[in-house]
């Protein structure tokens, strides 16, 4: 293997790298530095303050045009969005109350007189109904896209 | 090619294929948009604005403690699903546990008020909330990768006695007292309030364009050169390279209050190793951290390089700690050519041994 001879395309490409590799290593230094740091703090506080300025006067200029700008569409948003929060803690309420009542399903014991009737007695209709309000529990985890739908089409 | 012709004949041979490999590297670069990424099914189990939690659909459940995966809200989670055959929740799912993702969405404008502590104490806690109720588990695995890790320990931390059993943290930035975005951002100059008041929503392009100037030649120059290399040598992988071009291609934006407080309390501030992270009233005291915790570090990670993740090792209280130190990068460590040889089977062993048996009726 060592023997082929070098082509000099092989040359000018082990070069190459050689040169992007050094170059890599210069970059990486030189943006690590604290005097690229600030030059980088500096211009970006230039050009975001730039584009504020931009911004507001395209504001200004669509509100002058009496046409509903970015800041006008995000407010909309945020209405939405807050409508969402609530209902969100809503759901939220709803979840740590069945919660509740499941725990309480579960530490109720079953009445003496019939806990020996098997699956078909009292205890057997009990077990079925905290089963049952576990599958309504995950069937509610599982519906709610549906309730998320709902919802932002009520606030909409 | 032998004589003394051949380096002239190999020379010119060159030449003549340059145009074709040119164009195919071309081609590669203009149609990356057309990968397919995030690609195994999945329902929607939950959703609060732009946020969903997804449950990805499985046959073969062996383990009972469910798979929450957290990613950072920079950047799409799809890194964990990448691409069929090389995606870390189809590595899970086929090992038979419950997956599920939490998207954090792409934030607008209206999303300007979601800061950290919204985050983590409402739509990480709802997400965890909706998870255990689909799965019908009382304990939960969070799989935490960068700026997800970090939410998952504060959540960890303000949570001790709450339903995680396990604490995956891969990649995760903890002491950023030493790291050059803290030279960037983290100097008075760095004026984060003008930013944050002038943009509601950060762009993501912003962002994703800081992050590449930590490595400007390598990240804008020595990836398509390498690209390039792999067309003429013949040893391309298309689908895998437009698969990783387009999720880093894709940088959702980062909610202003978030981003103000990411900046100050991690960066300017370093609160999370000096205990002074508080959200809700409620101190972030990592410290308190008692569940079984796996940390994965980078070797060549220059994002949260492994000196700003160690110090959590030496804060936290678990008992059972496991430490993985790999070569490779902040996002190569998990979705690179070789994760699924050299990490995947390892993450996949540690939770193993901490995810219950599920129990069949």
């Amino acid at each position: 293997m060592s023997d082929q001879p070098v082509t000099t395309a092989e040359q000018v490409r082990r070069l190459y790298e050689d040169a992007e590799a050094q170059a890599a290593s210069a970059a990486e230094e030189l943006v690590s530095s604290n005097s690229f740091g600030e030059l980088l703090a500096m211009t970006t506080g230039n050009i975001v303050a730039f584009s504020k300025m931009a911004a507001d006067g395209m504001d200004q200029l669509l509100a002058n045009l009496r046409v509903a700008g970015r800041a006008d569409i995000a407010a909309l948003g945020r209405q939405v969005a807050r409508t969402e929060d609530k209902l969100e803690q809503l759901l939220q309420a709803i979840r740590v109350l069945e919660d509740s009542v499941r725990a309480l399903e579960e530490r109720l014991p079953p009445p003496a007189e019939e806990s020996g009737q098997g699956a078909g007695g009292r205890s057997g209709t009990q077990a079925a109904r905290s089963a049952a309000a576990r599958r309504a529990a995950v069937a509610a985890a599982g519906g709610t896209r549906d309730q998320s739908s709902a919802r932002t089409g009520s606030d909409q | 090619m032998d004589g003394p012709l051949g380096p002239v004949m190999s020379g010119v041979q060159e030449l003549w294929r340059l145009p074709g490999h040119l164009a195919e590297t071309t081609n590669i670069l203009l149609t990356t948009d057309d990968a397919q990424i995030g690609a195994t099914p999945k329902d929607v189990v939950w959703t609060h604005r732009d946020i969903t939690l997804y449950r990805y659909r499985s046959r073969q459940r062996r383990y009972s403690v469910p798979v929450l995966l957290v990613f950072a809200l920079i950047n799409r989670p799809d890194i964990f699903d990448l691409r069929p055959g090389h995606s870390f929740v189809e590595y899970l799912v086929d090992a038979g546990y419950d997956v599920f993702l939490i998207d954090w969405g792409i934030p607008g404008d209206e999303d300007a008020d979601l800061g950290l502590a919204e985050y983590v104490c409402d739509e990480l806690h709802w997400g965890i909330r909706e998870t255990l109720r689909a799965s019908g588990s009382d304990e939960v695995t969070l799989v935490g990768w960068c700026i997800g890790a970090t939410l998952c320990a504060i959540y960890g931390a303000l949570h001790p006695d709450g339903p995680v059993r396990n604490l995956v943290l891969l990649t995760m930035p903890v002491d950023t007292s030493d790291s050059v975005y803290t030279t960037w951002v983290g100097r008075d100059s760095f004026d984060v309030d003008l930013l944050a008041d002038t943009y509601p929503a950060i762009p993501g392009g912003m962002i994703d364009w800081a992050n590449k100037l930590m490595k400007p030649v390598t990240n804008y120059v020595t990836t398509r050169r390498r690209l390039f290399d792999s067309v003429r040598a013949g040893t391309v992988n298309r689908v895998a390279y437009q698969s990783m071009a387009k999720w880093v291609g894709n940088n959702p934006p980062f909610p202003a209050k978030a981003y103000r407080e990411w900046i100050t309390w991690m960066y300017k501030e370093n609160r999370l190793v000096k205990g002074t992270l508080r959200l809700r009233d409620q101190t972030a005291d990592l410290g308190r951290i008692r569940q079984s915790v796996l940390v994965v570090t980078a070797g060549e990670d220059h994002i949260a390089p492994r000196h700003s993740t160690l110090p959590f090792l030496d804060l936290i209280s678990s008992t059972d700690v496991t430490h993985f130190d790999r070569p490779g990068g902040h996002i190569g460590l998990m979705a690179g050519s070789k994760a699924r040889g050299e990490i995947w089977p390892h993450l996949a062993e540690w939770l193993e041994e901490r995810s219950d048996p599920r129990r069949t009726p």
